[in-house]
């Protein structure tokens, strides 16, 4: 079964469960990764900032008081180490005065180049809109709701005038059949 | 626990592929090396709930003892029993009170007096 409450997650890793940081790390790894990459611009440093941003979370969880969803809080944390990067970036540059052969170094020594090492998005994302667009329209509408749109399961039970046991049951098919996906590519 | 982690991790990139916010590529053992550097210098942030509570534990005995200890010393000291019965002379003050009453009608006395005085003059 699939955790989804970040609350519950938290609480138990403020409490002394530091393993279940893992959860977490995984649920969000890929979006804080897309998002300290818009401001790198190279795959190797995105990885180092936003790990960086994760042990900063990780650091002042205690501090967080869910007044906000924790996304929008870990978003927060990884622009400011995205800008750190930068500024500490140009500090660098001004004393190196390094042309842009320091990006092409970067991009050489990224995430590893063997395909074992990583997962290639591109590759999976055409495989997954694919099946997406192919599951039944009940499913789909709720993935949507869910996935795309992060409403919750009342939300959208009471959208599309369903019960939450629905809600949930279709929900848990339509994942099973896209981390299938997932699974068959790379297990 | 690791089939929980491994369908999250596949979860979490639908939900990025579906959101379109994802890169080209990420590397398997991103999270582990997050961890790794957890355990190695952050794990005594949170994983101290053994100490706080030995801590708790230590602070409400030291408080306790230290409590009773000035609670016993105040008692034994301060109060003394005694087995004769105590006897209370209130005299004093009844005296004082009669005593400036007296003086207050001898103030009287005199008033009345040196008024009879002046009408006797008149």
């Amino acid at each position: 079964m699939i955790i989804d409450d970040d609350r519950e997650i938290i609480e138990s890793i403020v409490d002394g469960d530091t393993a279940k940081y893992e959860i977490i790390v995984k649920k969000y790894q890929i979006r804080v990764i897309n998002l300290c990459f818009r401001y790198t611009k190279n795959y190797s440093d995105a990885e180092e900032v936003a790990q960086e941003a994760f042990l900063k979370a990780y650091r002042s969880l205690g501090s967080f008081r869910f007044d906000s969803k924790f996304y929008s809080w870990l978003h927060r944390i990884s622009i400011n180490c995205s800008l750190n990067y930068i500024n500490s970036k140009e500090k660098v540059k001004e004393k190196e005065t390094i042309s842009e052969n320091t990006c092409l170094i970067d991009e050489r020594r990224g995430v590893g180049d063997r395909p074992d090492e990583y997962y290639n998005l591109s590759e999976l994302s055409e495989v997954i809109e694919k099946t997406f667009e192919g599951l039944p329209e009940e499913l789909k509408l709720i993935v949507k709701l869910r996935e795309i749109d992060d409403l919750s399961y009342d939300e959208i039970s009471n959208k599309i005038g369903i019960p939450i046991g629905t809600v949930r049951s279709r929900l848990h098919r339509a994942r099973e059949i896209l981390i299938k996906i997932i699974k068959n590519s790379y297990e | 626990m690791n089939k929980n982690l491994k369908e999250m991790e596949y979860l979490a990139i639908v939900k990025a592929v579906l959101k379109k916010e994802y890169p080209k590529k990420i590397s398997k053992n991103f999270s582990d090396k997050v961890m790794v550097e957890i355990y190695s210098t952050y794990n005594s942030i949170y994983n101290n709930n053994f100490w706080t509570y030995g801590l708790r534990m230590a602070s409400v005995f030291v408080f306790a003892t230290i409590t009773l200890f000035v609670l016993g010393n105040f008692t034994t000291n301060q109060v003394r029993y005694t087995k004769s019965t105590i006897t209370n002379d209130l005299s004093a003050p009844s005296k004082n009170v009669i005593n400036k009453i007296e003086c207050n009608d001898l103030n009287d006395n005199k008033k009345v007096l040196k008024d009879k005085e002046i009408i006797k003059c008149k």
